[in-house]
């Protein structure tokens, strides 16, 4: 199979699925809640309201209508309104994105920078002591809920050693004495830019435990990922090769064999990208991170149907897009793939 | 794989020993907890208000949390609930993958192609993502959050029984099995379904572990159970409040989520290196 002919099968398969993922959430949203009317003018909502609510939310109409209004509204950018914020869904996703991919994005460097090193060792030095400690260390970081590490964190790091801020994405009184100039929504890459260091300080120091703790699980992965492959790798006849023409150990270990062991490493990166995506919903509402993760542990107990949807198909869409986005990179990178 | 190779693969695995150990003890606390804890009012909601945020002594080894409740109590009571959350979730969802995996495997076909696609669509979304919006979508209880938890993680089962039941059905004892005219029913139920199910069950058992964080964080997001359940995630959750002054409220809940999930991620662990052959610890020179 050629190169193109496996992408277009590739993305003919993405935009299969996400037609079926959009029938899932539909059903979720209009289906599955015993009575959507109800839910839509609230509990106190006279019966002449139900009723009326009914005929406005095309209720009274056969599903298949139901559900291509439901498309049309979705690819026109009207993702409904929000209960608790009575903004447009999709205003408040834009508005709230920026702090949760700046989080997502260190938790993730921090995953990749300790992790890959971490797997390497563990493998290089299978069955040693240090082995049992770093599968140990990448079992615990998949298992910690990550919740309850964020609070340890705050106990640890704010409340005992008074080293690093509890929560929030800024001091305060930074805001007020030199205020951001919004230009990215990145706070780091904002106050560079603007050469704002009093403010890149404080941004830093927020940032440190919310991505410590969201960076457990992708790092856990990582490091079991890379040890697996990297175990696989090391026996090939190349990597013997090499150490045999007496080249030094890092070099064969890094140069050669982590660069046939990546692609799976890659996969599992961009899986765990989009799992951390829903674990800022645990992990910002612990630090009162004002990202959509905060947004979604505010919007599930206020009932706040339009909101839930809206994220759980933004966080899909992302994960489709990524799994794409590596299957292709590495069919680029490795022809064997495509021929599978 | 004979059982007693496979014990000896464990015991040499001090990650994988412990794992077993640990989740050895989970198991019993679950099964004795009545004759355990201290205070089994307590467990059940009681409040003894003058008791009220006691650190943790000898008559409370956990502390007491703001109603003045024993939470080493509670927290041990929680392991039934958190056992009983993971094993019902997973039954729920090995009932619905299992018979649509041999199904999908054995009849093939349009049908398969179906059901296939479908188990795609379910895989693309991320599971506590999709428990989560379904648990939200039947509102907060213990029961809807096991139920949103099978349907995210049913089709896992349906694909891997499929592609078992897809090899099995191709061996020579089922052709064999088929020459002597036996009926489909008995080919499924005698002989595909028991050659399939290993990967199945040991699969099951890994998910485990994730199944009950899971569980705990959608109570933590206030979606699984209702106070005064003795819920770990739930008792997390209420005693984030107080935590910064009353540091023992949420550590010990949290602690057991962790010891609990750990346990079970190594011996899932230890288990995935004893069955594929090529992970299996030797020494690289």
């Amino acid at each position: 199979m050629g190169l193109t002919s496996y992408i277009l099968r590739r993305v003919l398969l993405s935009l299969f699925v996400l037609m079926g993922v959009s029938i899932v959430t539909f059903l979720l949203a209009w289906v599955v809640p015993s009575n959507p009317a109800i839910r839509w003018v609230g509990p106190r909502a006279t019966p002449e309201q139900v009723a009326r609510a009914r005929m406005e939310l095309g209720l009274d109409r056969p599903v298949y209508f139901r559900y291509l209004m439901y498309m049309k509204n979705f690819l026109q950018g009207e993702w409904g309104i929000s209960i608790m914020t009575h903004q447009p869904v999709l205003r408040d996703i834009a508005t709230y994105l920026p702090a949760t991919l700046e989080l997502l994005i260190c938790g993730m460097l921090i995953a990749v920078i300790v992790g890959i090193p971490f797997g390497v060792i563990s493998a290089a030095k299978n069955v040693s002591l240090l082995d049992h400690l770093i599968r140990l260390f990448s079992i615990a970081g998949v298992a910690v809920p990550t919740f309850w590490l964020g609070m340890l964190f705050q106990l640890i790091f704010f409340k005992e050693l008074r080293l690093l801020p509890s929560g929030g994405r800024i001091d305060t009184i930074i805001m007020v004495t030199s205020p951001m100039q919004k230009i990215t929504g990145f706070f780091l890459v904002d106050s560079i830019i603007t050469g704002n260091f009093g403010a890149f300080k404080s941004a830093l120091t927020h940032l440190i435990l919310p991505s410590l703790t969201l960076a457990a699980y992708p790092l856990g992965l990582t490091v079991r990922m890379t040890r697996a492959t990297m175990l696989e790798v090391l026996n090939e006849n190349y990597v013997q090769t090499a150490r045999a023409i007496g080249l030094k150990e890092a070099r064969v270990l890094y140069i050669h064999a982590l660069r046939n062991a990546l692609g799976p490493v890659l996969t599992v990166l961009a899986l765990s990208f989009a799992y951390s995506l829903t674990g800022t919903f645990l992990i910002e509402s612990v630090f009162s991170w004002p990202g959509l993760g905060n947004y979604a542990a505010k919007a599930i107990p206020s009932a706040d149907y339009p909101a839930i949807m809206g994220l759980t198909i933004l966080v899909t869409l992302f994960y489709i897009t990524l799994n794409l986005f590596v299957d292709l990179a590495l069919a680029f990178l490795d022809p064997r793939i495509r021929l599978e | 794989m004979r059982a007693f190779h496979i014990w000896h693969l464990i015991v040499k695995s001090p990650l994988t020993t412990a794992g077993v150990s640990i989740l050895v003890c989970v198991i019993l606390t679950a099964i004795f907890a009545p004759w355990i804890v201290p205070y089994p009012k307590d467990a059940l909601g009681a409040t003894q208000i003058k008791n009220k945020f006691r650190p943790p002594c000898r008559a409370h080894l956990f502390g007491t949390d703001e109603l003045g409740r024993d939470i080493f109590s509670r927290v041990i009571f929680g392991t039934r609930i958190s056992l009983q959350i993971g094993f019902i979730a997973i039954g729920l969802a090995l009932a619905v993958g299992v018979p649509l995996g041999i199904i999908s495997g054995y009849i093939g076909g349009m049908v398969d192609e179906l059901i296939m696609r479908v188990v795609d669509v379910f895989l693309s979304f991320p599971p506590l993502l999709l428990a989560l919006a379904i648990a939200a979508m039947l509102g907060p209880s213990l029961n809807n959050t096991m139920i949103a938890i099978a349907i995210a993680w049913w089709p896992w089962y349906t694909r891997l029984l499929r592609n078992e039941a897809l090899s099995v059905r191709e061996r020579d004892f089922v052709q064999a099995a088929r020459a002597l005219g036996a009926s489909c029913k008995r080919i499924v139920l005698k002989h595909i379904l028991p050659n399939s199910m290993v990967p199945v069950i040991i699969q099951a058992s890994m998910d485990l572990g994730s199944v009950i964080l899971t569980s705990a964080s959608l109570s933590f997001l206030g979606l699984g159970a209702q106070p005064p359940t003795p819920e770990w995630g739930l008792m997390v959750s209420v005693g984030r409040t107080y935590f910064l002054t009353y540091w023992w409220i949420p550590t010990f809940p949290g602690l057991a989520i962790f010891i609990t999930a750990l346990a079970f991620n190594l011996v899932g662990d230890g288990l995935r290196e004893i069955m594929d052959p090529r992970m299996r610890r030797r020494k690289i020179v």
